[in-house]
């Protein structure tokens, strides 16, 4: 079956370490999104998945077979390239039929197969055409006919959205999902972009400087995230991280502080934290005359559906504040105060950089929602 | 002279020359159908999309290339002998030549002024829904553009076109009898003569005949079908098709009769001229691409080994050719050191001269042969073997399904480039062999040398200009394909 799994998989290139010590599974039939800003590594550890590098150490599994040292051709995968590496002189049909030509499928079965393929993606009219006369969402979808032809246990799919504008994306996004139901196969999809990360993602995994950081479904990725790197990285506008000092009433902030349930401040103690974060999503902060916080009003961006608040505090640090379009908006220079629900604090230690659960704060976390999705 | 019907129906020649007529009919054939069905169609778009079944050109070709398989069997051996009769009746057999000649040029004027013509219309299609516009600025960089290049087209016409047109007038002189006497201005009578007696042979005529009919035939059909499947859509011209179309047959057939017929110089040196560049054009394509992906491997030092490899290139015709010359020395070379005896040495043996001047010329280009290829591979975007590779292809599969149709044009124009040497060599063969033995390395560039060194300069003026048509026929297709080249582009 279409399971993967890394286990403890590390790849050099030199001196460079593109991933570090990766232990990841994917189970059948799951969409996985690998997900972190460029040069994390996780587009190496598809193509080592793929068979076109081979790790350093550690060893890769697919199906329940280790896979290291197997050629691509026998690890029964596909792969959607970002640039779509369409085989320019041929046509759509000749490129859609290579993988089962490759493989001396019988011209009878290879052509039911193709068309089959090529009717999945849409592709009927355009058999005959070479991918240079195609747009770029045709392009697109030959990639795709040309990895769905073979039936493979797991497709790889290297950013294959990134070459579309902004409208076709948000319709590709959709039909991707509906193959993959449709064909029940294991999806490992490497991306940049969250969006796509959270709205396709049966689970995300996000990397950072080849480590793994947190692998989890999109909503409590953005509930729980399990470190700043991913509190950071996830939602737009990003989660508001302040650095405190742990004191006895609560948690000291420039400009006041943020109080903390008594046995709250026992468990950090008790955990020796002297330096926490705070974290608030955007979504979560008020605007209002008295509270906890100062800040003071710098600019206000409008979306239309929705208001961000720039702020800063009194050390200048800059703080979002979304607001609904329908929420009395603060006049810009104004001098205001924060405040927030504690139940939507999270709390970072300022030294590991690791979430501090102390089964107190964020633990049921906010209904996530996340920004332009 | 009596004419015997068996003088057209050569079919019943069984050696290999007659193979090779065969052959150059079956690629007259395919390539006048596949022109003229793309003649046909607007774009190429039309034609994936007509629903034909079996559309594929060489089908096409196949069915088309049949009929006139039938009529050259059976019926134009008949109508040659009409054509002989009428070329008879025109001129006398000795001035055969340059009425034929005339004829073609006319053909060919002809063909040009059809695609001019073309042009005209179609700009003036084009201009009345404003697709061309700025005409004005236009002509003004025309001017710029002329300016700039003026001073070289002094040079130019110093040293290449005034020498060229002078080779006219040169190639109607006939030279006195003894060196120092006055030649004699003849007209262009000189070339009708020439051709008909001393370089060709008059089978060559029959040829052409045989090529107009087997054309017009070839053509109606092809066009016909095309226009039956094609619904109908009238034809579109382009102005290469058209060229293409009034050359290839004519070329093909009039060049084997030719090879079929004449024993003169020329046809020899012509021989020597093609053998000569097929032996150095095909090996050195297939070491420069070997070469080139080896050293494409990421291997260590590859750097070292592409410096080696490429170095031929510095190292001028003279030098290479001394070297040779002396490592192919029966007493001092490399052979007899090697242990093998060579009598004759191999540079005045017969069999062998002409495939070791052939062997030194191949090193010679290897490094641009090498330099070619190494652009052309790096220039295949890396995620087409890797998506081959995911595919299930092996090396083998990759090769030939990827390398080699992304380096089509690239293999293209070094055979185009390879074949232009080859027609230009001379210094090698100077050095080497001074067209020896038995003129088995007489190439082109030579004959012509010797002529004029033995005062023969209207025979060698007649040779430089046919060497020169021969020459533009290869660049004119290098052009071409170029230009196909950018269709290859995302």
């Amino acid at each position: 079956m279409g399971r993967v799994a890394f286990h403890g998989v590390t790849k050099r290139f030199g001196d460079a370490v593109a991933v570090d010590d990766l232990t990841l599974e994917v189970e059948d039939q799951e969409f996985l999104v690998l997900l972190g800003p460029s040069g994390c590594g996780k587009t190496t550890a598809l193509r080592m998945l793929a068979g076109l590098e081979e790790p350093t150490s550690g060893t890769i599994e697919i199906g329940s077979r280790v896979v290291n040292g197997v050629e691509p051709k026998l690890r029964d995968i596909a792969m959607v390239f970002q640039s779509y590496a369409l085989y320019p002189h041929m046509s759509v049909r000749r490129n859609i039929e290579f993988p089962l030509k490759s493989r001396h499928v019988p011209a009878a079965e290879r052509r039911a197969m193709v068309d089959e393929a090529s009717r999945a993606v849409g592709l009927e009219e355009l058999m005959e055409r070479k991918p240079g006369q195609l747009s770029g969402g045709q392009r697109q979808r030959v990639a795709l006919a040309r990895a769905i032809v073979r039936r493979p246990q797991v497709f790889l799919m290297d950013e294959p959205l990134s070459n579309l504008d902004a409208k076709l994306r948000v319709q590709t996004r959709a039909e991707l999902i509906e193959l993959q139901r449709r064909l029940a196969t294991t999806v490992v999809y490497v991306t940049h972009d969250q969006v796509e990360a959270m709205t396709m993602g049966d689970r995300i995994a996000i990397m950072n400087a080849g480590r793994l950081q947190q692998i989890a479904p999109p909503q409590e990725v953005y509930a729980r995230p399990a470190n700043l790197f991913v509190a950071r990285f996830i939602g737009n506008p990003p989660m508001n991280t302040v650095a405190g000092r742990v004191v006895d009433t609560g948690i000291e902030l420039p400009g006041g502080i943020v109080p903390c349930p008594p046995e709250m401040l026992e468990a950090l103690r008790a955990r020796g934290v002297e330096g926490a974060v705070i974290g608030v999503r955007p979504e979560h902060l008020l605007v209002e005359a008295e509270g906890i916080v100062p800040a003071t009003v710098t600019v206000i961006e409008s979306l239309g559906h929705e208001r961000h608040v720039v702020c800063r505090l009194v050390d200048g640090q800059m703080i979002i504040v979304r607001q609904a379009s329908d929420v009395t908006p603060p006049t810009e220079g104004a001098a205001v105060h924060l405040t927030t629900d504690p139940a939507n604090l999270h709390l970072f230690d300022a030294q590991t950089e690791e979430r501090l659960d102390l089964g107190l704060v964020g633990a049921g976390g906010p209904a996530a929602e996340l920004a332009g999705s | 002279m009596d004419i015997t019907w068996s003088d057209f129906y050569d079919a019943s020649g069984s050696d290999l020359r007659h193979g090779l007529f065969v052959l150059a009919l079956i690629v007259t054939f395919f390539w006048t159908a596949r022109v003229a069905i793309d003649a046909n169609f607007r774009t190429r778009a039309d034609w994936a999309e007509s629903k034909v079944p079996g559309r594929d050109l060489w089908r096409i070709g196949l069915v088309v290339g049949s009929v006139p398989a039938v009529v050259y069997c059976v019926v134009y051996p008949g109508i040659s002998l009409l054509f002989h009769s009428i070329f008879t009746w025109l001129d006398g057999p000795v001035h055969m030549g340059s009425t034929v000649l005339a004829v073609v040029v006319v053909v060919w004027i002809a063909g040009l002024a059809l695609s001019a013509a073309y042009e005209v219309i179609a700009r003036k299609k084009l201009d009345a829904v404003g697709a061309l516009t700025n005409r004005g600025r236009r002509a003004k960089d025309a001017e710029l553009a002329y300016g700039l290049l003026l001073p070289s087209f002094v040079l130019f016409g110093e040293f290449v076109f005034y020498p060229f047109a002078r080779n006219f007038r040169a190639s109607r002189i006939q030279p006195g009898l003894f060196p120092g006497q006055p030649g004699k201005n003849v007209g262009w009578a000189q070339w009708g003569r020439f051709i008909d007696t001393a370089v060709l042979g008059k089978s060559i005529w029959y040829g052409l005949g045989r090529g107009l009919i087997v054309f017009v035939i070839l053509f109606l059909v092809a066009g016909a079908l095309a226009r039956a499947i094609n619904g109908s859509a009238k034809p579109v011209w382009r102005p290469s098709s058209i060229a293409v179309l009034f050359a290839v047959p004519f070329i093909m057939i009039a060049l084997v009769h030719f090879f079929d017929t004449s024993d003169s110089d020329f046809a020899n040196s012509f021989k020597v001229t093609i053998l000569f560049a097929i032996y150095t054009v095909v090996p050195g394509l297939v070491l420069g691409l070997l070469l080139a992906v080896v050293a494409n491997q990421r291997l260590r030092n590859m750097g070292f080994y592409r410096v080696v490899f490429s170095s031929p290139i510095i190292t001028g015709v003279a030098a290479s050719s001394v070297i040779f010359f002396t490592l192919l020395n029966p007493q001092v070379g490399l052979l007899p050191w090697l242990g093998l005896e060579t009598n004759p040495a191999l540079l005045e043996n017969p069999s062998w001269a002409l495939l070791a001047v052939s062997g030194v010329v191949v090193w010679a280009n290897l490094g641009l042969v090498f330099i070619l290829m190494s652009a052309g591979l790096q220039a295949i975007p890396d995620d087409l073997y890797e998506a081959a590779r995911v595919d299930g292809a092996g090396a083998w599969r990759r090769f030939w399904s990827i390398t080699v149709p992304m380096l089509s044009p690239t293999i293209f124009f070094t055979v185009v480039v390879g074949s232009i040497f080859a027609f230009q060599a001379f210094g090698q063969i100077q050095l080497l062999t001074q067209g020896g033995p038995l003129k088995k390395t007489n190439v082109l560039t030579f004959q012509i040398y010797q002529d004029v060194v033995q005062g023969n300069t209207s025979k060698a003026g007649i040779l430089s200009i046919a060497l020169f048509v021969i020459v533009l026929t290869f660049t004119v297709i290098q052009l071409r394909v170029l230009e196909r080249r950018v269709e290859y582009g995302n």
